[in-house]
């Protein structure tokens, strides 16, 4: 659900205006999109997506466009690019006629409490691991600080992740944060506005890197990952989804792969196994969702997202996905490979950090308060075991002004 | 757009009359009508209509309704019925679209709330004399933008969260002593205008103190008298005296206002209190590590040739392959080394309100000093209550934890870490990483009881960086920043230095700043000790600043390879 809420997201503009980069015209497949008889697929597609996109009126301004001399066809071809550049990618024949999620896989199983479990934010306050509260008045609306062990165990995280994906020899980049805007329409076409963005995932930083570049059929995949901040302007008060489930600034760990065209679809299911590598040993029972369409984002072909079980919520909540997006960035990137072919580019969550502590958490509290920590994350903490009530940082009291 | 009262049933009597529709007043959809510019001026500026209320020359936009006078006009803004009404008007009326957009046609979008604000009835001045109307206007609408102190009319438009304590007078008694230290920084402060702001505040404070006194007097008095002799000659008078010190309290209201504005405004610009340790003109090399390299390297050519920097301006910059695990590496071992010391790890939010900004010394108008977040949607932000984009890693980060709250003595003195980013627009037009915007850092934030005991935690966290820097075998030096180079909130900056041979000169990677107890003053961050509000003292420092380390590595003699302890391996313990 995370790529899904990119989509939708409004993005937060920032006063600055200091970038002027070249823009480059997308090169869109006009033989699939603007060809009479892909015209009924094409419009299937849009329907079982969201409902974005105008078919028809490509078409029509694609006729027109042909039929004037070539003096007078500029106004035209921007309409045309416009229209096309909000039409969604294809997507994977097997998902098509799904409705709802479809469950591939199950990973563990349930843990038996003997205890009711605790909600992540009821353990956090016993221990004295988080602040969330009277924030809002000096950094905002739904902002958190991690203390102590807390912030210890997101670190530790990180640096587990990282590890294992650079045995998979990925190349680790270090992502800007903040980014021109051309670069995030190349992603993802819903964006208004002008000047700097902030971005919500990395995915946005590591396509920007390679815009304009053209590789050895050798040298690929290419498959790179990211540690960065990424910022959500959307955030929610349903019920479900409070505390920091759903923030507007987290610390993610991101995977973004380039492959040869009919690469993809195995190179998503090894993302997928590596996310499964991933996860499996933190002791969380988890199920693999096959995305049906209408869940898809724009760029994206087939899309797997991971849940995870969360006891204190009771619910399973989304801690990673994976998508293929083919040629969809690749296009508008013009990111290319041997003989002119589009590359296709992939993109997965290897940690979104609030998510994987809530799960951690929930599913590792004991009976007398404590959190036992994984097996594989203790060499990253020190050799720690569990954590517990946090009594180095003092409990604040709000001060009360008299007058 | 709710409505609802309290009070239900008062007055559900001839429903009939009340009903009927001559007594029907305008919805409240209508009157968001009405607030639209074109609309408003129309209802505002409207023709004498002698069948109306004051001749429909005294009309509330908001309530819809006509009054006789100016007087009462003003009288029924400061009405609950009004704010009421300004209260509902806030949420935008509900339309068929909003229906529509709800039912999952096109992109579902809350209504949206809107400040309401009541209109403005002050008449724009044109009289013939210009200068003094001038001068007047230009008085009203002079802004100040503070956003840490705001009183009077602004205080009910904005919501106070905190308000510093800021008392200069002990500072202008030694007025030689703090202009001395203004020159020392070269500041361009002028004390004297400060000091006369200052006094004038002081005088109507006094004078109001003085009323207050009298009145309280007299009233003890009238008490005594009325009980006795109720119609007494004193009596009388001691009433209409009593009358006249109320009238001079409320009138001095106002000027008491802006004199104080005025003075806390300019108050509020003083720099810290310089360290004694501090120089005045020259750096004081604290200690050398090694000596310098002697080459002509440029960190981006050698990043380019290995492939390992992309940097496209200063706001956008990738590192890659080794540089990429050099970052982590370095932040993953200081916090090593700084969780062996007894330091605590905090996970901090990136933005911060505009009164943190100020509170910590920056200027939070200004958008070269921090990055300010901008919605899109409303177009009419308070300029003192904007988001900031400054970075986890950011002392403005802590102090935003800290503000306004208490802590107990006993728990002094706290050290605290993070490990984040930092982000500052650049202002140099050369690009390389020496002057990004997004930096990977990692800051230090200490809290003592006492100035000495300040003292001491800077001596330990300075040897804690003097280690860690020590056992990566480059060239290094601690030096003490002079005065005229600190920030108006530091008094006294110890700055790791490592040489650039691109820039022939050296470069700050790391530094530990003391600030006092000037923050904590202004943002109200305190401690009880034997049922006293105290401020605790502040040192707060970025140890280590990546992409400027990175550059300055990639410079050195030696050909550039991840340091021993940055390696993956050595992530686990």
């Amino acid at each position: 659900m995370l790529k899904r809420l990119a989509a939708k997201s409004i993005w937060n503009r920032l006063v600055q205006v200091r970038f002027c980069s070249s823009f480059c015209i997308p090169d869109f497949d006009t033989n699939y999109y603007c060809d009479n008889k892909n015209s009924e697929e094409i419009q299937h597609n849009i329907c079982i997506r969201k409902g974005v996109g105008d078919i028809n009126k490509v078409l029509e301004l694609y006729n027109l466009f042909k039929t004037t001399p070539e003096v007078d066809s500029q106004k035209i071809r921007e309409k045309l690019l416009k229209e096309l550049s909000s039409l969604p990618s294809r997507t994977h024949p097997k998902v098509k006629t799904n409705v709802n999620p479809s469950i591939k896989d199950l990973i563990d199983k349930k843990k038996d409490f003997s205890h009711k479990p605790l909600e992540f934010s009821e353990i956090t306050q016993r221990l004295n691991l988080i602040r969330t509260e009277k924030l809002g008045n000096t950094c905002g609306h739904k902002s958190y600080y991690f203390l102590g062990e807390l912030a210890e165990l997101e670190e530790a995280l990180i640096k587990y992740t990282v590890t294992k994906l650079l045995s998979e020899n990925f190349e680790l980049v270090s992502v800007p944060d903040i980014l021109p805007r051309n670069v995030l329409e190349s992603c993802d076409p819903h964006h208004h506005g002008s000047d700097l963005y902030l971005s919500g995932t990395a995915e946005m930083s590591l396509a920007g890197l390679l815009k304009n570049s053209i590789h050895k059929k050798q040298d690929l995949p290419l498959k790179l990952a990211a540690v960065s901040r990424c910022y959500r302007a959307e955030t929610s008060n349903v019920i479900e989804e409070r505390g920091i489930y759903r923030v507007h600034q987290f610390t993610k760990v991101e995977m973004f792969v380039a492959t040869p065209q009919e690469q993809s679809d195995d190179m998503l299911e090894y993302i997928l196994k590596i996310q499964e590598e991933l996860f499996r040993p933190l002791g969380l029972h988890m199920q693999v969702l096959d995305m049906p369409p209408h869940e898809l984002g724009a760029p994206a072909y087939r899309k797997y997202d991971i849940e995870a079980w969360m006891p204190g919520r009771n619910a399973f909540g989304e801690i990673s996905s994976c998508s293929n997006c083919t040629d969809y960035q690749s296009r508008r990137l013009n990111i290319k490979y041997d003989g002119g072919k589009y590359v296709h580019t992939l993109n997965g969550t290897a940690c979104a950090v609030p998510r994987m502590l809530i799960a951690l958490l929930e599913t590792h509290q004991n009976p007398k308060g404590k959190i036992m920590i994984p097996y594989v994350l203790q060499p990253f903490m020190n050799g720690k075991e569990f954590i517990t009530k946090n009594s180095l940082v003092p409990e604040l009291k709000l001060l009360k002004i008299k007058r | 757009m709710t409505y609802k009262r309290k009070k239900y049933h008062v007055g559900d009597t001839h429903l009939k009359k009340r009903w009927r529709v001559r007594n029907r007043k305008k919805d409240l959809d209508q009157i968001d009508t009405d607030i639209k510019e074109e609309n408003a001026d129309k209802l505002l500026n409207q023709q004498v209509d002698l069948d109306l209320p004051g001749a429909a020359q005294h009309y509330c936009l908001h309530c819809a309704r006509y009054f006789i006078n100016d007087h009462s006009l003003q009288d029924h803004f400061k009405t609950k019925v009004h704010k009421r009404r300004l209260k509902a008007l806030e949420l935008e009326p509900y339309t068929v679209e909003e229906a529509e957009r709800a039912a999952g046609q096109g992109s579902f979008k809350p209504a949206v709330k809107r400040k309401i604000v009541t209109q403005n009835t002050e008449k724009s001045v044109t009289d013939q004399d210009g200068d003094a109307v001038l001068e007047e206007y230009s008085k009203v609408s002079q802004v100040r933008h503070s956003a840490l102190f705001v009183n009077g009319v602004k205080a009910t438009e904005q919501f106070v969260y905190v308000t510093p304590n800021v008392d200069i007078s002990e500072q202008l008694k030694h007025k030689d002593v703090a202009q001395e230290q203004l020159n020392k920084r070269k500041s361009q402060i002028n004390l004297d205008k400060i000091d006369n702001l200052w006094s004038v505040y002081e005088e109507l404070k006094t004078r109001k103190l003085d009323y207050e006194k009298k009145k309280a007097e007299i009233s003890r008095d009238l008490g005594k008298l009325i009980k006795n002799e109720p119609d007494s000659e004193i009596t009388q008078k001691l009433k209409i005296h009593i009358d006249l010190i109320k009238e001079n309290i409320r009138k001095l209201k106002v000027p008491l206002w802006s004199a104080e504005e005025a003075a806390m405004v300019e108050a509020l610009k003083l720099p810290a209190r310089l360290h004694s340790k501090t120089p005045d003109v020259n750096p004081k090399i604290l200690y050398t590590h090694l000596s310098p390299p002697k080459n002509t390297k440029n960190h981006l050519k050698i990043g380019q040739e290995k492939n390992i920097i992309k940097l496209i301006k200063n706001e956008n910059y990738y590192l890659t392959g080794d540089a990429a695990i050099f970052e982590l590496g370095a932040k993953f071992r200081f916090t090593s080394i700084l969780k062996k010391n007894k330091f605590i790890q905090f996970s901090n939010p990136d933005f911060v309100k505009s009164l943190i900004v100020e509170g910590c010394g920056k200027d939070h108008t200004d958008p070269d000093s921090t990055f300010i977040l901008h919605h899109n949607e409303e177009s009419n932000v308070n300029k003192d209550s904007r988001l900031h984009l400054t970075g986890a890693a950011t002392l403005c980060s802590f102090l935003a934890y800290h503000t306004k709250n208490v802590i107990y003595p006993k728990v002094l003195p706290l050290k605290y870490f993070t490990m984040g980013r930092q982000y500052i627009p650049s202002a140099h037009k050369e690009d390389s990483l020496f002057h990004v915007s997004q930096s990977s850092v990692i800051e230090l934030f200490g809290v003592t009881k006492t100035a000495s005991d300040l003292d001491n935690t800077l001596e330990e966290m300075t040897d804690i960086l003097k280690n860690f820097y020590s056992e990566l075998g480059f060239h290094f030096r601690l030096s003490i920043i002079p005065a005229d180079k600190l920030k108006i909130w530091e008094s006294l900056r110890v700055a790791v230095e490592m040489y650039s041979t691109s820039l022939d000169s050296y470069i700050e990677v790391g530094n530990l700043s003391l600030s006092g107890d000037f923050i904590p003053k202004r943002l109200m961050f305190t401690f009880v000790e034997n049922k006293e509000n105290k401020f605790p003292y502040l040192l707060s420092g970025t140890a280590l600043n990546v992409p400027k380390f990175l550059a300055c590595v990639l410079e050195q003699d030696q050909d550039f390879e991840i340091p021993d302890m940055f390696r993956v391996e050595k992530w686990t313990l």
